[in-house]
Order: structure tokens, then sequence, then C-alpha cells
């Protein structure tokens, strides 16, 4: 907390007593974005088809500060959650449980399997020839670390021969928590607005490595290099989801210049 | 002759004589450039869209209405920038004379006098033009050339006659025809098309012509004066005298000139006035001199005068024009014009320190673009651009004809160490003529350091006896040598000879230069004062290709200033809208964002502490012709700082005047920013910012950005801001 102080101490004198790059002399920007990712595979939990376009939504706080003249900083916090669905009557293969073997996954009323991400993105922007930080087109290259938790109704499970008289113990923890990270490249545009509202809109294409991996291997090799784990077969069902949310997003965002 | 008439002769050449005298005594010894003086006229304060709103109410509803429209708002609009450009001069002797000229005129019209505004402008053009809302232009230096004051009448009725047919906007909707290919441009090439539209301007103008001459009849001016009319058209591109250039202008006792120098046989003048004019707008001259020339006999020609107004007074105002002139060729970087003009009137004015300046200026700044090695190791832009070097160079002497070109020959065959010489010697002899005059005191110092930085030449270089006193010791030593120092050494012989052969060629002029200056302490002083304190390293063979790779290095980052307070000039802004091939300017939406870019730059300013001074004219009221003055100043100044490019080192004439401004304004910085965008299919912004130096003229900042987007509030803000930002931000120590 005491380094968080000094380094916000440190910004505000950089901006209160000298004359700097940014817009009017004001570098730090503080904003909300709302990202829009169509998704093509499984997009929601109603989908059954594999193959469906839907949209998710991504929201995101950043800050940004305007280190050179066409440059800034980029810190965001972004937080994602959708539900995952999938065909075949949400068959699992409950590896790892093989005192059951396959299980079938009915969560009744409840959403079948929750994605939620937290990602992190560092990154920087940078306006094109002629444009001022935070002013105008510019391209902003991020790494993300995507944090991903999936929750299940551990005790939804049926016996591959469902009836509902043939359920299951509880399977598995309930959550799973893995880590994956994208690298995303941002085509936008930024305005200000009444010299304090900052308009940022753009396009971003985003290549999650693993999901990529896992798509190819899946589609190429018909899943024969599925892990067969319970929770392996959530993993690799929602990195479709992180695959599709990365690769193409339009977002509309809204910030204040704040010093 | 009989008593009384003799006595009245006497008198009136008494006061001829002393009238005459009086007119010259005011340029015997200096020249104050013409200002406005007075209240604005109402016509001045009108604003461009309240004016085309008014005339737009009076277009009919006619085929070429639109057209009609886009002319007014065109004309408007560059009559208005015109009018508060500062080139116009108001209530000053000029425009008062040549108002005169029109009420005589225009005595039996008082309605259609009301309607002409006259205006004097500050232009070297041997010209006059006039705009159908009733203005009329006269250039300074048709007025130098002119011969009567009849000859100005005619130029005026023949511009009356054009603002009475409203020959422009005719014009104009020809233009647009042509264009488009309608009416009578349907058929034929576009070069047929173009030949028919400017048969259609000559006819306007032989009409003018008639026209012209119809209504000088009405008056009491002489008809035979104005066959002249045509010959000062004729002329128009000779200086306004022919006075044979001699080298003794530049020469004293030790500084003698060599021959080569000098054209021994000029140019012919040819003034062929039956040029192909297809493809002009204007008749030819014999053309015109032939319509007219058979209307020129009238049977009262002999109760005609050529002066109506004042002989005296006609002349004062051209004697005053031919001095503006001179200025005015010094702004407009006619270097060579300016010092014939000079020489002329200093036949004339030999004492005149308006003039002496004149000469020093401009063969200062002639001799500051000789030397390309001196300006490539001290230019350096401060900046994100370069603003592109527009070197001087000398017009081709054997294109000039007449007497002049003796000037373009010997300034172009010159050499930079040998024309350093010359204007040293003479900056001066007029420095020692005017010692207190800042000036030419400030001019003296900047060729001594010419003369060290750029030539290397130091006072040992320059000899102190003259080639008499040396040949006499040559002779006596080679005497002395012959008798006595019979062991003298081969090697001391040649260099004797060589000494000997130096003394007797003229080619090496410079050597001598200075052996009467150098008798003068002053001179001396200075000289090895500048030598001592070198600002610069002497530039060499070695320094220069040091020097290469810097100027090639990018600079990735503006410096910045630490300046506390600028002076604003009313910014440029320009929205054209593409639409079928044609670029149409938006007027009013330009006007709109002027005044935006105009709050911006308060706006960043103020956020950034930095004091600023607006001379704007958006505002300006009757009374403020002082505001009028200052801008006019700053507008000129500004204008030939520009034709400089990024040379620094050529020196600004309007320079002086402007110390009086920097004091009343209070800051030595003038800023000017400026937008242009255009839209079709895509936007794109081309923004610039320039800083200057009063003082000095010094580029401090050219800044230039170019983007395809929309010219947003916020982008400009952010390039105005980042501009000022550098400007008010102190330098890292």
């Amino acid at each position: 907390m005491k380094n968080k102080i000094v380094v916000f101490l440190f910004l505000v004198s950089c901006s209160v007593y000298s004359q700097v790059p940014g817009y009017l002399g004001k570098r730090l920007t503080i904003g909300y974005a709302n990202y829009l990712s169509p998704s093509f595979i499984y997009p929601s939990s109603k989908s059954t088809d594999r193959y469906e376009l839907g949209l998710n939504t991504t929201h995101c706080i950043n800050a940004e500060y305007a280190i050179k003249k066409r440059t800034e900083f980029c810190v965001s916090v972004e937080f994602y959650k959708t539900g995952i669905a999938r065909e075949d009557g949400y068959q699992y293969s409950a590896g790892g449980y093989s005192d059951y073997g396959s299980a079938i996954y009915r969560p009744g009323d409840k959403t079948p399997i929750q994605l939620k991400s937290t990602n992190v993105s560092l990154g920087f922007k940078f306006f094109r020839q002629g444009f001022i930080a935070p002013v105008g087109k510019y391209q902003k290259l991020e790494f993300v670390l995507l944090s991903n938790k999936i929750i299940y109704d551990k005790n939804s499970f049926y016996d591959q021969y469902y009836s509902p008289d043939t359920r299951l113990p509880a399977l598995g923890l309930g959550e799973y928590n893995f880590k994956t990270f994208a690298i995303a490249l941002t085509l936008g545009r930024q305005r200000v607005l009444f010299n304090s509202i900052i308009l940022d809109t753009g396009f971003r294409f985003g290549v999650s490595p693993n999901a990529v991996f896992n798509f190819l291997l899946d589609d190429i090799f018909d899943g024969s290099m599925s892990n067969s784990a319970l929770e392996s077969q959530f993993k690799q069902d929602t990195q479709y989801r992180i695959f599709a949310g990365q690769l193409f997003n339009f977002h509309i965002g809204l910030g204040f210049l704040a010093f | 002759m009989n008593y009384s008439v003799l006595k009245k002769s006497i008198y009136t050449g008494i006061i001829a004589l002393l009238f005459s005298s009086a007119a010259n005594s005011q340029f015997a010894k200096d020249y104050t450039p013409i200002v406005s003086s007075g209240s604005l006229p109402e016509e001045f304060l009108k604003t461009a869209r309240a004016m085309s709103i008014e005339d737009i109410k009076t277009i009919g509803y006619g085929q070429d209405r639109a057209v009609k429209q886009q002319f007014v708002m065109s004309n408007n609009y560059f009559l208005k920038d015109l009018l508060l450009s500062g080139e116009v001069l108001i209530n000053d002797p000029l425009t008062k004379y040549v108002n005169k000229v029109a009420d005589e005129l225009l005595k039996s019209n008082p309605l259609l006098r009301q309607q002409i505004h006259i205006y004097v402008t500050k232009s070297s053009d041997v010209n006059a033009y006039a705009f159908d809302k009733g203005f009329i232009f006269v250039n300074v230096g048709l007025l130098a050339q002119l011969e009567n004051e009849a000859q100005l009448a005619y130029i005026l009725a023949h511009e009356i006659d054009h603002v009475m047919k409203k020959h422009s906007v005719t014009e104009y909707i020809e233009n647009v025809k042509l264009e488009n290919g309608t009416s009578n441009y349907e058929r034929g090439s576009y070069d047929e098309r173009s030949l028919a539209k400017y048969r259609f301007s000559k006819e306007q103008e032989s009409d003018a012509d008639m026209e012209g001459l119809s209504l000088i009849k009405k008056t009491n001016y002489s008809i035979k004066a104005l066959n002249g009319a045509f010959d000062v058209l004729q002329y128009s591109y000779l200086p306004f005298e022919l006075v044979d250039f001699k080298k003794s202008f530049f020469e004293d006792e030790y500084l003698t000139l060599p021959d080569t120098l000098f054209l021994k046989q000029t140019s012919d003048i040819k003034a062929n006035d039956d040029y192909d004019d297809s493809k002009s707008t204007h008749p030819n001259i014999r053309k015109r001199r032939g319509a007219i020339e058979p209307e020129l006999k009238v049977s009262d020609e002999a109760s005609r005068k050529k002066y109506l107004v004042s002989e005296e007074e006609f002349k004062n105002v051209r004697e005053t024009a031919r001095f503006e002139l001179c200025r005015l060729y010094m702004v407009e970087r006619d270097y060579m014009n300016a010092i014939y003009a000079s020489y002329i009137l200093l036949e004339k004015y030999p004492d005149n320190l308006f003039l002496k300046k004149t000469v020093s200026q401009g063969l200062y700044n002639v001799l500051v673009n000789k030397s390309s090695s001196y300006n490539r190791s001290t230019i350096s832009i401060a900046g994100n651009s370069s603003m592109s070097s527009r070197s001087y160079s000398i017009p081709d002497y054997t294109k000039i004809e007449g007497t002049s070109q003796r000037v373009y020959y010997m300034m172009d065959n010159l050499e930079s160490k040998e024309l350093n010489t010359i204007a040293l010697a003479y900056t001066f002899k007029a420095h020692k003529q005017y010692p207190d005059d800042k000036t030419l005191s400030a001019l003296t110092d900047s060729l001594f350091s010419f003369m060290i930085n750029s030539n290397s030449l130091f006072l040992n270089d320059f000899s102190r006896k003259s080639k008499t006193e040396l040949k006499n010791q040559d002779t006596i030593q080679v005497v002395k040598v012959d008798s006595t120092d019979v062991e003298e050494s081969k090697y001391s012989k040649i260099k004797k000879q060589q000494q000997k052969v130096e003394v007797e060629t003229e080619d090496n002029f410079t050597k001598y230069a200075f052996v009467g200056l150098l008798k003068d302490d002053e001179f001396v002083s200075r000289y090895s004062k500048m030598a001592k304190g070198l600002t610069q390293k002497p530039v060499t063979d070695e320094y220069v290709k040091k020097a290469k790779p810097q100027t090639k290095k990018k600079t990735t980052d503006a410096p910045f200033f630490g300046i506390d307070k600028v002076i604003f000039i009313d910014p440029f802004y320009m929205k054209i809208k593409n639409e079928h091939g044609k670029a149409n300017v938006q007027f009013y939406e330009s006007e709109d964002r002027q005044q935006v870019l105009l709050d911006i730059q308060k706006k960043c300013a103020d956020r950034l502490k930095l004091q600023y001074t607006c001379l704007t004219t958006k505002d300006i009221a009757a009374g403020d012709i002082e505001r009028y003055n200052d801008n006019a100043l700053l507008n000129e100044w500004l204008g030939e700082r520009f034709k400089h490019g990024d040379n620094n080192d050529e020196l600004v004439t309007s320079s002086e005047n402007m110390k009086q401004l920097i004091e009343k304004l209070g800051a030595k910085y003038v800023a000017w920013s400026g937008v242009y965008n255009s839209k079709g299919g895509a936007y794109r912004n081309t923004y610039f910012f320039i800083l200057l130096d009063l003082e000095t003229g010094k580029l401090m900042k050219f800044e230039t950005r170019y983007t395809r987007a929309k010219d947003s509030n916020d982008l400009i803000s952010s390039f105005v801001y980042n501009s000022l930002m550098h400007v008010a931000k102190k330098p890292k120590q």
C-alpha cells in the first residue's frame, strides 16, 4: 500500500509541476471499456450447436499514462463471465474419478458451467504519425494474463444412462482454476470530449496460444490428444470460448483525464 | 516684357523653387515608411460573412445564382483578407492624393463617387485592380512609374468601368462555364474553349479602355498625355528611371573595382508591344494603344491639363512611392532592384540614410546567400520539421535589359570575399556618416563577423599601403638589392617578383580595399575585437565535413525554449470540400473554425501560464488604427521572413521597425499556427506552428503535422498544446 501511495504521489507531482505531453498536460487517463466479442463456438449456455454465433461482453477498467508524445503505457483489469454449454447432453468422461466411467452433467436450471476470467493486461498504445497521445488513431500492443475460474455444480453428474435417480456422488471440487495468456493488437481511436472525457473505440485482435493449440488439436486430430480428466475437459471447452473471445473484439470505452 | 509680368514670373519662380526644395528636403536626410492614420473606414469593419449575406440578398433568381453566390463569398473573403492584411494604406498621403484624382474624375457623378473606395497597396507590382463591390487598389509600384496625373486618372477611369459593369463576376461566370463545358463552351477542345474565354476577357479590357477614355474626356485632363499610360505598362518591367550604373558608386581612393566586373555594353530595351496575347487576359499593348489612338484627338486639347489636383503633390507622391518601392523590393527579396532603385535615388539624395541602409542591407543579404558554406554551418532549425531552404539566387543577368543589367552582372560575378569587402567598406562609411544609427552599426558588425567566420579574412590579409606606395617601395628595394645585396637568395627574389605581380594585377582589389579604412581607429578596433571574440569556429573544409552528418541527424524531439510571453497573430484555418473533382472552400465553416483555433490557443496558453498578446484583427474597431498598423507591420515582417525559408542569417529588413512593437507588446516572439482541412472521402489535416524571434528573425520552431482524421477540437487542442508546451517549458540544464 505504501508503495502504491508513493507511485501515486510521484505521478501527481510529475503532472502538476511540469509541463508534459498528454492532453493539455494531463497524462493519466482512467476509464471503463466494454469489449464485445462475437463467439462462434458454444457462445452461450443455451447453445446446443457447437458452431453458433453469439455475442459476449468483457468489462474492463483501465489506466493509461502518456510516457511520450505518441506513446501511452496501459494497465487494465478485465472481467469476463459467461456460461459454457456442451452438446451431446453435456457428457463428460469422469476420468480421474474412474469408478464411474462416463458421466452426464445435468445442472438443471443452473448455468451448465460458469467461466469467470479476471485478466490483467499490460501494454503500450502507439499513436500514429501526426497524432499526440491520447488523441487520435493508435495501435495498442498488449500482453494479457488470464486467470480463469470454472465453476460447475459438482452434484449434478448422472450416470451415462441418464435417469433422475442415477445421480452420482459429487465429482470434483465444483471449481477449477487455470491461467493462460494472450497477445493482442488493437487498432483504435481516442477522442477527448469536453476536454476531460475520453472516448475510446476500436477493434482488438488477440491470440491465446493455448486455446489455438487445443482448437487445432481438436479439429485436426479429432480430440485424440484431449486429456481424459474431467477438469481438463472443462478447461478445453472454456479455451474454445477464450479463443473466440480474444480473437476479435470491438470495444467502446469512456474515461476521464485524471491529471 | 512688362514689369508686372516679370515680377509675377519671379515670384512664381521663387515659390516653385521653395516648393521644390521643400519637397526634396523631406527626402534629403532620411525616409520614414508610410503608415496608415486616422480612423478605419466602415468597409474595413464589416465581417466577410456579413458582407456576403448582404450581397447574396441582392442576387436575383437567375440561372447563374449559385455561381454568383460562390463568387460573392470568395470575393468577399479575399477582399476582407486584403483589407486587414495591412497591405492597404489608409489616410496616407498617397491614398489621399489618388482619391483627390478620383474626385476630379467623378466630379460630375457624385453618386458613383460615393460607391468607389480607392486605396493604395504596398506592392511593387506595376498594377491597379478593382473589385465589383467598388474597391479599387493602386499599387505603390504603379505610382512610382507614372509620368503625370492624367495617366493616373486614366488608369482609375479604366478600373471604374470594371466596377460599374461588374466585370469580375461576369468573368467568373465565364470561367465556371468553361470548366463545366456549358453555354458557349459546349464544343471544342479545352484549349479552344480557353482561347474563347481569353477573348471574352480581352473584350472586357478593351471596353474598359474605351469607356475609361470617355470618362476622361468628360474631365479637363489632357488626352494626349494618356498615350504615355501604355508606355508605363509596356516598360513596367524596367526600373522607374534609367540611370547609368557607375562602378565609382562603391569605389574610393583605395578600393578600385576591376573593369571586368562591369558590363561594357548593356542589353538594349526590347519591350515588344505586339506579343502573342491569345492566352492573355489583356490585349497586347499595341492593340490597346491602336484602339484608343484615333480617339485621342480632341479639339479642346489646348485647354486640357496634365495636372488638375497638383503637379507638386503628384511629384511628391511619386517620389514617396519610389522610396517606398526600395523598401518593398527588400521585403519582396528583390535585392537587385532594391540596390539599383536606391542607387537611382542616391544620385538625387546622396546623403539619404534610408537609401544607404537599403544598399547595405541588400548587399548583406546577397552576400549571405552567396556563401553556402556559411549557411551550412550556422543554420540550426529547432523543431520537428524543417522549413524548405529558399536560397536566393541572383537572376540571370542576360535576361535583364537596360542599365540595371550592370548591377546583376556585378553581383553575379563577385566572389563572396569580394562582395564582403565591398559591403563592409560601403556600410562602414555609411556608419561613419551616421554613427548614431543602430542598424548600420549592427550591420557593420555582422559584416566583420562574416569576413572572419565565413571568408577567413583577418586584418593581416589586407594591405595597409596602397598599390602606389607598394610599387614605389618595391622599386626602391629592387634598386637597393641590385646595388648592394648581391647575396640575396633565389627564393627571396621569387617572392619579391610574386609580390610585384600581385600589386600590378587588378583582380586582388580586396587586398587594397581597406587602405583608407585601416587608418580609422574604430575600423581597426572593431575588426580586431570581432576577430578576438570569435563566436563561431571559422569555416574550414574540415569543419564543413564534420558538420555534414549533424545536419542529417534526425531530431527525435523538439527542444524547449522557456519563453514566457508570445505574440499570436490571427491563425489560419481553411476547410475544403472536394466534390465532383472540385475543391470548394467552406468559407463560413473556415471562419468559425478559425475562431475555435484562436480560443484553443488562448486556453492552452493559459494552462501553460504562457503570457500572450493576440494581434487579431477580427474585432477591430474604427479607432484601432494603431492595432491595424501593428498588424500590418507584423504581417509584412512575417511575409519577408517566410521568403527566407530556413535561412536564419538573411536579414529581415523590416526588423528595424519591429523594435518599437517589441517594446510596446513586451514580447519578442511571434507565433503563427494554422490548419488546412480537406474532405473528399477521407479527412486530411495539416497543422502547422511557427515560432520566430522578432529581434533576430531566427526561426525557432517549425512544426507540421499531417493526419488523416477529422479536425475535431480535441485533435487540434492536442496539437496546439504540444506546440505551446515546447515554447513554454524550460530547457533541461
